[in-house]
């Protein structure tokens, strides 16, 4: 049951882009189509997940024994790199399509602020291991369908006239304001 | 001359919030209140100097290949020093930006600079575009959230602006809020400075 | 392969220099940062059971069978409050489940089993909602009552004896504090034996 409430949570409630505002970069950079925000999507997934079980395990297998917990920030982000790097490199090898799709989105993967801020929440909220996973899953799942819905409803605004002044990040801002509240409604979920 | 153009490049030429949309995860996340703002913006200006400092400092023994990493590694350094010195001793403002002070590391905006302005300059100068860049960041921080808790909590500074009568309009400091006013701030930028420019 | 090693020295070497400076930031701030936190839980008790001059710890070991049972598990901290020589109260540090993560409460409460004060601390509630928990009119709501049943939590109207009225809009977190009062009360209860 708690499971279940964390990947809901995650996914809606406390949607890591619309209510925590982490990972708004790609999200309004990446989002001006809806097959490229997917692919961004399904890369961050991946990533992510890899990402929050591997922060754990250095988290409670190096930091914590060693009393260095002070180096969390350094050691996540250098984890995270190097996660990043090894699954384009593992991409390109196993699977040249899919490198072809998700290749690009990669490297804006490491600055992407999500991947460190769930590393960062799964330790503050005392998560084991399953609950790091599903969390790390949940979270990037929220993010995909948040900058998919997003996505949609710009390729329609194109032909939408509105003030030369709200062209560009305002009026896309705008509009994503309009989405948070929409998640607002989830509050009462859970 | 050219040290004060580095310094006021970043307040509205090039102000990092408004004109380049960098690092807006924070923006949006901590400008419910107006202390918490300019608690960032310094956090921010303090890292920015610091690593634009060291990077500048260092670029010409940095291999090409893996300056990416080294630059990652000297900001994150600093980060993780503001961080404790912020525990050690303001606890409020760290309670207020959580998660957000070692997002530092990931503010598009630090790496930004490393990369395009201090890997490429001398060291006074590169210190001087981090003050000006920070001090960007800092206003623009400033006055989203003086907008937001003004209207969304009717204080400013956590001190009661208007009387009993106003009912705050709460949205604004809920997620939303943060959207909405970023998005028509970048608006009014654009109209009132940058035409005239 | 010789620049590969080359690079790996110098990546290594910065990292070498970045953890020596921390280690050093860690060591001039460690103690600070304990001090603050000890302080700070130090004033919440003495603002929620002001009539006492001294807290000591309630030793573990002597109520761990009151301790272990399932509805205890959000009490963090027990302390009992002393003045010239005689226990006045207690005051209960619990961590309820509110709406953006737990949420910290200190309770205290004198000998007759009475709320004196609570202050609720730490969370991650919504700003302008949840976060009114921490307000002086929803923390003094909670003055006097007792465990008799206990606190009822309720949305609208005007709130009866053993009655909090909920914050608006804000329902979870109002639980939230109702639940950790309500724990704490038993808990005294218990261990006073009233």
């Amino acid at each position: 049951m708690k499971l279940i409430i964390i990947v809901l949570s995650a996914i809606f409630v406390n949607n890591f882009v619309l209510s925590r505002f982490l990972g708004i970069c790609p999200f309004l950079g990446v989002s001006k189509k809806v097959e490229t925000a997917l692919g961004m999507g399904i890369a961050v997934t991946f990533v992510m997940a890899l990402a929050s079980v591997m922060t754990w395990i250095v988290q409670i297998a190096i930091l914590v024994p060693l009393k260095i917990e002070y180096m969390q920030t350094i050691a996540f982000i250098l984890v995270i790199a190097g996660l990043v790097q090894f699954v384009e490199m593992v991409m390109k090898k196993t699977s040249p399509t899919l490198y072809q799709a998700l290749g690009v989105y990669l490297p804006l993967i490491t600055t992407n602020c999500a991947v460190l801020g769930v590393a960062i929440l799964n330790i503050e909220s005392k998560f084991n291991i399953m609950e790091t996973l599903l969390n790390g899953i949940g979270g990037a799942l929220g993010f995909t369908l948040a900058i998919v819905l997003f996505a949609g409803i710009r390729e329609r605004m194109e032909l939408a006239p509105y003030p030369k002044s709200l062209e560009g990040f305002p009026i896309a801002l705008i509009t994503a304001s309009l989405l948070s509240i929409a998640f607002l409604g989830f509050s009462g979920l859970l | 001359m050219k040290l004060w153009k580095d310094f006021s490049n970043g307040i509205i030429k090039e102000n990092p919030t408004f004109r380049l949309v960098l690092g807006t995860c924070p923006t949006m996340a901590v400008t419910t209140a107006v202390f918490n703002g300019l608690g960032m913006g310094i956090a921010v200006i303090a890292v920015l100097i610091c690593s634009n400092l060291i990077i500048s400092l260092i670029n010409k023994i940095v291999p090409n290949e893996v300056r990416i990493p080294i630059y990652v590694v000297v900001i994150a350094t600093f980060v993780s020093a503001v961080e404790m010195l912020i525990k050690a001793f303001s606890p409020a403002l760290d309670s207020a930006l959580g998660i957000f002070i070692p997002l530092i590391v990931v503010n598009c905006i630090i790496l930004a600079r490393a990369e395009s302005f201090a890997s490429k300059n001398p060291p006074l100068n590169s210190i001087m575009d981090g003050l000006g860049m920070g001090v960007g960041f800092t206003l623009a921080l400033v006055f989203m959230s003086g907008v937001r808790e003004l209207l969304g909590a009717g204080t400013f500074l956590n001190m009661p602006i208007f009387g009993a009568g106003f009912e705050p309009a709460l949205i604004l400091i809920l997620p939303p809020g943060g959207f909405l006013v970023y998005g028509l701030a970048i608006a009014l930028f654009n109209k009132l400075i940058v035409k005239k420019a | 392969m010789r620049d590969y090693l080359k690079l790996t020295g110098i990546l290594l070497i910065v990292c070498i220099v970045a953890a020596g400076v921390l280690g050093v930031t860690n060591a001039v701030t460690y103690e600070k940062i304990i001090e603050q936190a000890i302080r700070e839980n130090d004033e919440a008790r003495k603002e929620v059971l002001s009539e006492a001059e001294e807290f000591n710890k309630v030793d573990e070991n002597g109520i761990s069978d009151i301790l272990s049972k399932s509805n205890y598990e959000i009490v963090t901290e027990v302390y009992e409050g002393r003045s010239q020589g005689q226990t006045v109260g207690y005051t209960v540090k619990t961590s309820p489940k509110g709406y953006g993560g737990t949420v910290e409460i200190v309770i205290g409460i004198d000998m007759e089993g009475k709320v004196k004060g609570i202050k609720v601390g730490e969370n991650s509630e919504t700003p302008g909602l949840g976060k009114n928990a921490a307000t002086p009119k929803f923390q003094g709501q909670f003055v006097g009552k007792d465990w008799d049943g206990g606190v009822v939590l309720i949305k609208n109207g005007v709130p009866k004896d053993n009655e909090i009225l909920s914050i608006a809009g804000a329902t979870i977190t109002s639980t939230a504090v109702v639940e950790g009062v309500n724990t704490a009360l038993e808990l005294v209860e218990e261990i006073t034996g009233n």
